[in-house]
């Protein structure tokens, strides 16, 4: 049997609360395409948001703790790739990655002010899975292992911002990003055009204005809606929960619902790993799509 | 890096984001395109604007505080001014006093939200 390529996995919390299926899904699907997401030993929170104030490193702290811990394990498990699911873990660990690479003297800064850990060297790379769906596996690879096609099933995919922007960190085009839309094809499902696929969902204001979510989530939903789409795929569990919750607290200003999945979902449910799926989520796509493998 | 600023706002700001908002020529791309207008007092051209003319009502703006930093904006202007840095800039100028914008014992439902979500506002909207 051919040896699984293994690959250094990076969390983040709400992978481990609210985004749990997006997960157990993901580690099947990769399993499947024969590569293993080995979790990152003492991980702790990326910080969620970059730190955008130049003249602090102080929100850089937490996301270079995780890339030291990266390169720890890198020595064992013989990798320097680490990847994430979460848009927003992704964003944050990529971007003060790369900031610590080209700033030699913040870089000096970090390591001095953590001197109970190693030095961070800057030879970590950070990579979003779906950019090793694209340029590892390749979704040509990926369509051949189907087992149950997507039926042309209308999929709305939503980037949101994070995965996308600013151009420098993001995995596609920050205005007109395509890869999830060609994965999704991939599978034979159908990838609905609509113009809202990288507005933002409202982000962390449903701590603290839940009203301004709700009417992003009815404009993103709505635009997919009438362009004929039965799933919204996203990669992001903030958006996840924003698009959810929105639609909840909209009711009767949507017409009707759409169902709301991560992308590794259908992905999960094309190569037939139904174990992986919670049970409510492949009775929906089973009921939208159709059932034999 | 040594840059003249007209003004001491705007060198604030400048010290904090590293942005030179004298780079602005007004032309309205990032508020066409912000996601949040409806929500906001000032257009973030006018807070750039203000900024330019030193003024300092622009801190008591509701603009930063709504401006969630989703980058839209700073992908598309074309300075390559880095507009949310800008926000962020005027968000740190109040946190650093000690005033936070939202107080994290008084949110209700608290174990209904998503950790990625209590992160993030703690780190954008408390000090």
């Amino acid at each position: 049997m051919k040896k699984m390529r293994k690959i250094m996995y990076y969390p983040g919390c709400t992978i481990k609360t609210y985004g749990q299926r997006y997960e157990k899904t993901a580690i099947a699907v990769a399993k499947a395409l024969g590569f293993e997401l080995i979790e990152l030993p003492r991980w702790n929170c990326c910080g969620v948001v970059y730190g955008l104030s130049e003249d602090s490193v102080f929100h850089h702290i937490a996301p270079t703790r995780n890339l030291i811990r990266a390169q720890e394990f890198s020595r064992e498990l013989g990798t320097n790739d680490l990847t994430t699911l979460c848009s927003m873990c992704y964003h944050v660990l990529k971007r003060v990655n790369d900031y610590l690479r080209s700033n030699p003297e913040a870089l000096e800064k970090l390591n001095k002010f953590m001197d109970d850990e190693e030095d961070y060297e800057g030879g970590i790379n950070v990579v979003h899975y779906l950019t090793i769906l694209r340029d590892d596996i390749g979704f040509d690879k990926i369509s051949e292992k189907v087992r149950r096609r997507l039926n042309g099933a209308k999929v709305a995919c939503y980037y949101g911002c994070m995965l996308v922007k600013p151009r420098e960190t993001g995995i596609d085009d920050p205005e007109d990003p395509l890869i999830m839309d060609e994965l999704m094809e991939s599978l034979g499902a159908e990838a609905i055009d609509y113009p809202f696929k990288t507005e933002c969902c409202g982000a962390y204001h449903i701590v603290s204005d839940k009203e301004i979510v709700k009417k992003r989530a009815v404009k993103i939903i709505k635009a997919a809606l009438d362009r004929g789409a039965e799933i919204i795929a996203t990669t992001c569990p903030l958006c996840h929960y924003n698009l959810e919750k929105g639609m909840e607290m909209a009711g009767k200003e949507l017409r009707r619902k759409v169902l709301l999945v991560y992308f590794t979902e259908l992905l999960a449910f094309a190569l037939g790993l139904d174990d992986s799926l919670e049970k409510n989520v492949l009775k929906e796509l089973k009921r939208l799509i159709g059932g034999e493998k | 890096m040594e840059v003249e600023m007209p003004n001491e706002l705007a060198e604030k700001i400048f010290m904090i984001s590293g942005q030179n908002v004298y780079a602005c020529y007004q032309c309205g791309k990032c508020s066409a395109g912000c996601p949040f207008t409806d929500y906001m007092d000032l257009l973030p051209n006018v807070v750039i604007h203000k900024i330019q003319l030193r003024d300092e009502r622009v801190l008591e703006a509701k603009t930063p505080w709504i401006c969630a930093a989703c980058f839209t904006c700073s992908t598309r202007c074309p300075r390559n001014l880095d507009i949310s840095k800008i926000m962020e800039a005027l968000r740190q100028i109040t946190l650093r006093k000690g005033i936070d914008r939202i107080k994290l014992k008084k949110l209700e439902k608290i174990e209904e939200l998503p950790t990625i979500a209590l992160v993030a506002a703690s780190r954008k909207l408390t000090g």
